[in-house]
C-alpha cells in the first residue's frame, strides 16, 4: 500500500515548480532528483499525471474516449491503438465510474466529470504512482466525496501525490502533507497542527479536524 | 421563375459552360486546384483552429511574401530562370514556419511580439526585393490572388501535397490529437512534441504557399481557418471536424470561382466574403437557437 500525500502552501509557494521537477518538465539547477530509483525522464512513463483544469483547453473537439487513449500513447512511429489500449481505457474509465460518457465529447460534460476522465487517463498506463494537480477545483462536494472514495481505493496500489491549495482538502484519507512555501517540510498528518499551518501560510488558519483516523501512521522526514 | 432567378440559372450554365472551353483552361484549372486543395486545407485547417495557432499561419503566410520577392529578384538580376516565386515563398514559408513554432516554444512571453515582427519583416523584405529587381510586377496578384497564374503544374503539386498531408494526418493522427489537446501530458508519454509541433507549422506552411495564387497572402488565412471554423460548430470529433472542413472549403472555394465568373469579382475575395458570410450566418444561427431553446 503506497503512500497518500497532499502537497499544499500558498500560491507562489513552489507547488507547481514541485511537480515540473519530478515529472522531469523543468530541471534542476542543482542536486539530482530520482523517481522510483531512476531520474524522472526514465521513470514517467510509470507516473499518472492528471494536470491543473486550467491548463486544457475545454472546447477542444474530442471525445472521452479518445482522451483516456492518449493515456496509452507512445514514442513509437506508427501509432494506432490496439485491442487491448482500448480494454485498458475502459477498464480506467470503470474504474472512475464513468464508463457511460465514453463516446461523448469532452466538452459537453461537467467540471467534475472531467476531472475524473483525466484520471481515467492518467489510470490508463497503468503507473505506480498519481500526481494530481488540483484535482478539487472545479468540483462540488458531492462530486468531491465520490472523487475521494475513488482515490482511496486506487492507494491501495499505488502512491498518490496530490497538490491542493485548498486545506480542508486534506482529509482523513491523506496520510502524509508535504508543506511547500519556498521550502519544502514533510508531516505525517498526525502532526499537523495550528502552529505547523501558522509557519507556512504566515497567517492564522482555522484548523479543522477530521477525527476518527488521525491516528494512522504517515512517513515522515525531517 | 422569376426573372432574378433566371438570370442566375444562366450565369450558373456560363460558368459550367466555361468550364468546358478550351480556351478558359485557366478556369477549369483554377477550379480543380481550389477543390482539391481543399482537402489539405480542410485537414490543416483543424489543427490551426483547435490547436489556436491561426496567428502563427498569418504570420507564416505573410513572410512568403519575402520569399516571392527573393525569387523574382534572382530570377530577373541573376538569370535564374528556373527559379519560380512559389520556390522562394516555400523557403521562407517553411523558415517562418520554424522559426515562430521555436519561439511559441521557447519564448512564452514575448510569443506575439516576435511572431508580429516575423509577420511584417517577411513582407518588408519582399518589397525591397521587388524594389531592387529591375522590370514592373503586378504585386497584387501575389497579394490578393489571381487564378490566371494557375497552371496544369499547379494541379500536380496540389495533389502531391494532399497525399503527403493525407498520409501525415493516418500515420499521425492520435500523436497530432494529443499534441494539440495537451502537450504536457504528451511529452510525459515520452512524445518529443516540439518535433510534431514544428512538422505540423510545415505542413501548414505548405499547405498556405499552395492557394497564395488563388486567394493570395492576405487573405489565405481566413480559407484555412474559417471552414474549419464553421465545422466545429457541427461536430465534437476531431476527424469529424475534418472532414466537415474538407466539404465547407470546396463549397466556398467553388461558389467563389462561380460567383467570380458571373459577376466579375476579383477571386479572393469573393471566396473569403462567402466563407466569412457563412460562417457569420452559422455563429449568429446557434446563438440563436440556443436562446430560442432556453425560452421554451
Amino acid at each position: 500500500m503506497g503512500d497518500f500525500a497532499t502537497i499544499v502552501g500558498p500560491n507562489g509557494g513552489g507547488k507547481t515548480t514541485l511537480l515540473q521537477l519530478l515529472l522531469g518538465l523543468l530541471k534542476p539547477d542543482s542536486g539530482r532528483i530520482e523517481l522510483l530509483g531512476h531520474p524522472p525522464e526514465k521513470s514517467r512513463l510509470n507516473i499518472g499525471y492528471m494536470p491543473q483544469y486550467v491548463k486544457l483547453d475545454m472546447q477542444f473537439p474530442v471525445s472521452v474516449m479518445d482522451v483516456v487513449l492518449m493515456g496509452r500513447l507512445s514514442s513509437q512511429l506508427w501509432g494506432r491503438y490496439s485491442r487491448q489500449d482500448r480494454n485498458a481505457a475502459e477498464d480506467a474509465l470503470n474504474e472512475v465510474r464513468i464508463s457511460d460518457y465514453k463516446s461523448r465529447n469532452f466538452s459537453e460534460l461537467s467540471g467534475g466529470q472531467k476531472q475524473r476522465v483525466l484520471i481515467a487517463r492518467a489510470l490508463c498506463s497503468r503507473p505506480k504512482v498519481l500526481i494530481l494537480d488540483e484535482p478539487t477545483s472545479n468540483i462540488d462536494e458531492e462530486t468531491e466525496h465520490i472523487f475521494f472514495e475513488i482515490l482511496e481505493k486506487l492507494n491501495a496500489r499505488m502512491t498518490i501525490l496530490l497538490v491542493s491549495h485548498d486545506l480542508g482538502f486534506v482529509s482523513q484519507k491523506v496520510k502524509s502533507v508535504i508543506c511547500v512555501n519556498r521550502e519544502v517540510v514533510m508531516h505525517p498528518t498526525t502532526k499537523m497542527n495550528g502552529t505547523i499551518i501558522k509557519e507556512i501560510y504566515g497567517s492564522e488558519f482555522e484548523m479543522i479536524r477530521h477525527d476518527h483516523r488521525f491516528s494512522e501512521k504517515g512517513c515522515f522526514h525531517e | 421563375m422569376t426573372t432574378d432567378s433566371a438570370k442566375k440559372d444562366v450565369s450558373m450554365n456560363e460558368f459550367l459552360g466555361a468550364l468546358m472551353d478550351p480556351d478558359l483552361l485557366f478556369l477549369r484549372n483554377a477550379l480543380i486546384v481550389s477543390v482539391l486543395a481543399s482537402i489539405s486545407f480542410g485537414i490543416i485547417g483543424t489543427y490551426v483552429v483547435t490547436r489556436r495557432i491561426s496567428y502563427l499561419a498569418g504570420a507564416i503566410s505573410h513572410s512568403a511574401f519575402g520569399g516571392i520577392g527573393g525569387a523574382l529578384y534572382l530570377n530577373r538580376v541573376f538569370n535564374f530562370t528556373w527559379l519560380d516565386p512559389i520556390h522562394g515563398a516555400v523557403v521562407f514559408a517553411l523558415g517562418a514556419a520554424v522559426i515562430t513554432g521555436l519561439v511559441s516554444i521557447y519564448a512564452k512571453e514575448r510569443e506575439d511580439t516576435v511572431i508580429g515582427a516575423i509577420w511584417a519583416v517577411g513582407m518588408a523584405a519582399g518589397l525591397i526585393f521587388i524594389d531592387l529587381t529591375p522590370g514592373y510586377f503586378e504585386i497584387s496578384s501575389f497579394l490578393f490572388g489571381d487564378i490566371l497564374l494557375i497552371s496544369s503544374h499547379d494541379v500536380y503539386m496540389v495533389l502531391t501535397l494532399d497525399i503527403i498531408i493525407l498520409a501525415a494526418t493516418l500515420i499521425f493522427y492520435n500523436k497530432l490529437l494529443a499534441v494539440c489537446f495537451d502537450e504536457e501530458h504528451a511529452v510525459l508519454r515520452g512524445i518529443n512534441t516540439l518535433k510534431y509541433y514544428i512538422f505540423l507549422l510545415c505542413l501548414t506552411a505548405l499547405t498556405i504557399v499552395l492557394l497564395v495564387r488563388v486567394v493570395g497572402i492576405v487573405m489565405v488565412i481566413a480559407l484555412l481557418t474559417l471552414p474549419a471554423a464553421v465545422a466545429g460548430r457541427f461536430t465534437g470529433k476531431l476527424w469529424h471536424m475534418m472532414i466537415f472542413s474538407i466539404l465547407f472549403c470546396m463549397l466556398f472555394n467553388a461558389s467563389g470561382l462561380a460567383l467570380s465568373f458571373s459577376t466579375g469579382f476579383s477571386t479572393g475575395p469573393a471566396i473569403i466574403l462567402i466563407a466569412g458570410s457563412t460562417y457569420l450566418i452559422v455563429i449568429s444561427a446557434f446563438k440563436f437557437i440556443k436562446k430560442f431553446k432556453k425560452v421554451s
